[in-house]
């Protein structure tokens, strides 16, 4: 071989150890593949028309038209999606099926900034040093912030309209899910507002658990009897993932017709704060630890788009226990496909919506367009 | 790995490492390779009873790599392939390497590339390498010598 082949040779040459889990995802897929074919036809035929009535059953606005696979594929990383313009040093915060996102940035005193993919760039709020939870779905925005010793809640329905101030509940901190213009929240309780009016009690706390996705008119909800997903409209509830709820205590989940996949510190020998599990679990199915990484004092938020589910966890350790999911810390996220049982674990914060998928790669983010 | 057949399970968690490598060298980053070696070993997996009893099941399964690394790539070709900051990183080895020849071989055509890896990475002769892409001889020859001259020119260029 002469000089040239071996530097082309050299140049070639990637250093690189295969992933944690890779050989365990493959045997999965192995096996699952061998299930399938030992099913056979009219077993196959059965789950077919099963799964054809449970997407009847919630079938709404927008929802999807069926099970797909290839969008993990889709998922390269590397650089490979759009880049997505953001005012400087900005964090994402929420992403949506247009392309629309919410985004902060600053110091002690944050600014609040609606993103649309045209580059055009509202402010919708400034000055809090701290917001606590915050859901959009391109039109409705909501937010709550606090401080040292006030909090508030707003919301915004109008573009170019004036955020309107909600009424707090007393425990002060409100998980909001918005979709199609219908804002969700509340821990028993399920609140509803359509903008950011009419709020009403839409399920009382007969139950004990909490929402984990909204597609309207379904919110996907985790009890101790499994994920299940509630009509708001007629309160049909349809059990998704039966007899398995996901881990209560400290799990961030995300929720829908497909699967659920959440993070969370589970009890290991008898204490808490040693690791970061992963789960996730296919409709129907049995809950899998997909990935677990050592504890950090970071934060966790969890999204769920038309074929995937993400959830990331910030990882350095802090001394504030308040530290938020938006800092520019360096993230772990998993993206988790339940249709196949694929997974991901990527570094850099992860944003899934509709049928898109943001990723934070170095200072930026990437926009890939997964299979529609 | 000898010539005994062995489970599966036990041949991936012996040659992952390399199989792996092998499929990094072929794409250039850790994404793709990750894609393509976990479609690629399913589908071996699940005819692995079959596999496992050839001459060389090893060949099978890097010539199921490669195609696998071809067939997605002809799908999504439209696709831009940027410089990513992992391509030649940390390895003393190419410190010697110019800068931008990792770019280079970024920018070349997925069969060029395979052939450039049969050739030079993996070492095997023209006729190996043909037998692994599934054409002539001619066909790595001529390709081995376009992409030698393209990035000659490019390194030129540059």
């Amino acid at each position: 071989m002469d000089s040239f082949a071996e530097r082309i040779a050299a140049g070639l040459s990637v250093p690189a150890e295969p992933p944690a889990g890779l050989v365990e995802d493959i045997l999965h897929g192995v096996r699952r593949g061998r299930l399938l074919r030992r099913t056979g036809t009219a077993l196959a035929a059965v789950l077919l028309l099963a799964a054809a009535g449970l997407g009847i059953a919630l079938a709404g606005p927008g929802r999807p038209d069926g099970v797909r696979a290839g969008a993990l594929a889709a998922f390269t990383g590397a650089g490979r999606g759009e880049r997505y313009p953001t005012p400087a040093g900005a964090t994402v915060l929420a992403l949506t099926p247009s392309g629309a996102a919410l985004a902060v940035s600053g110091g002690t005193r944050r600014t609040l900034w609606l993103l649309r993919p045209d580059g055009n760039w509202t402010v919708l709020d400034h000055g809090h040093s701290r917001l606590a939870d915050w859901a959009t779905d391109g039109t409705v925005v909501a937010w709550t912030w606090t401080a040292t010793d006030e909090r508030g809640w707003k919301c915004l329905d109008r573009p170019g309209g004036t955020p309107v101030t909600l009424t707090l509940d007393p425990t002060g901190y409100q998980r909001m899910f918005v979709d199609q213009g219908r804002l969700v929240y509340g821990y028993g309780d399920i609140h509803l507002l359509t903008g950011c009016r009419d709020d009403q009690v839409v399920s009382p706390a007969d139950w004990d658990g909490s929402v984990v996705g909204l597609r309207w008119p379904v919110a996907y909800l985790s009890t101790d009897q499994g994920v299940s997903a509630k009509d708001l409209r007629d309160g049909t509830v349809t059990p998704l993932a039966g007899g398995v709820p996901i881990p209560a205590g400290g799990t961030v989940a995300a929720a829908d017709e497909q699967g659920a996949l959440w993070v969370t510190s589970p009890e290991v020998r008898g204490k808490t704060w040693q690791r970061w599990s992963f789960g996730g679990q296919p409709a129907g199915g049995r809950p899998t630890t997909l990935a677990t990484i050592p504890w950090s004092n970071g934060e966790r938020r969890a999204s769920a788009g038309r074929t995937l589910l993400a959830v990331f966890v910030t990882r350095r350790p802090h001394e504030s226990p308040m530290h938020l999911a938006y800092d520019e810390d360096p993230a772990t996220s998993v993206v988790y496909e339940p249709a196949t049982g694929r997974h991901r674990r990527v570094d850099g914060a992860v944003l899934v919506a509709g049928d898109l998928l943001l990723h934070r790669e170095g200072n930026g983010y990437r926009l890939y367009h997964l299979p529609g | 790995m000898s010539d005994q057949p062995v489970r599966f399970e036990e041949y991936l968690n012996a040659r992952m490492p390399a199989l792996y490598r092998y499929a990094c060298t072929l794409t250039g980053n850790p994404h793709d390779a990750q894609d393509i070696v976990h479609d690629a070993l399913i589908r071996v997996g699940r005819a692995w009873w079959r596999i496992r009893h050839k001459d060389s099941p090893e060949r099978y399964v890097r010539t199921a790599i490669l195609r696998q690394y071809l067939n997605q790539f002809r799908k999504h070709r439209d696709i831009p392939v940027a410089t990513t900051p992992e391509h030649g990183a940390d390895d003393p080895g190419l410190a010697e390497v110019d800068a931008d020849l990792p770019a280079m071989l970024a920018g070349l055509p997925p069969r060029m590339r395979a052939v450039l890896v049969l050739r030079y990475v993996e070492q095997l002769t023209d006729s190996e390498a043909a037998e692994v892409l599934g054409c002539t001889t001619g066909t790595v020859r001529s390709q081995l010598s376009r992409a030698r001259a393209k990035l000659r020119a490019s390194h030129t260029e540059a």
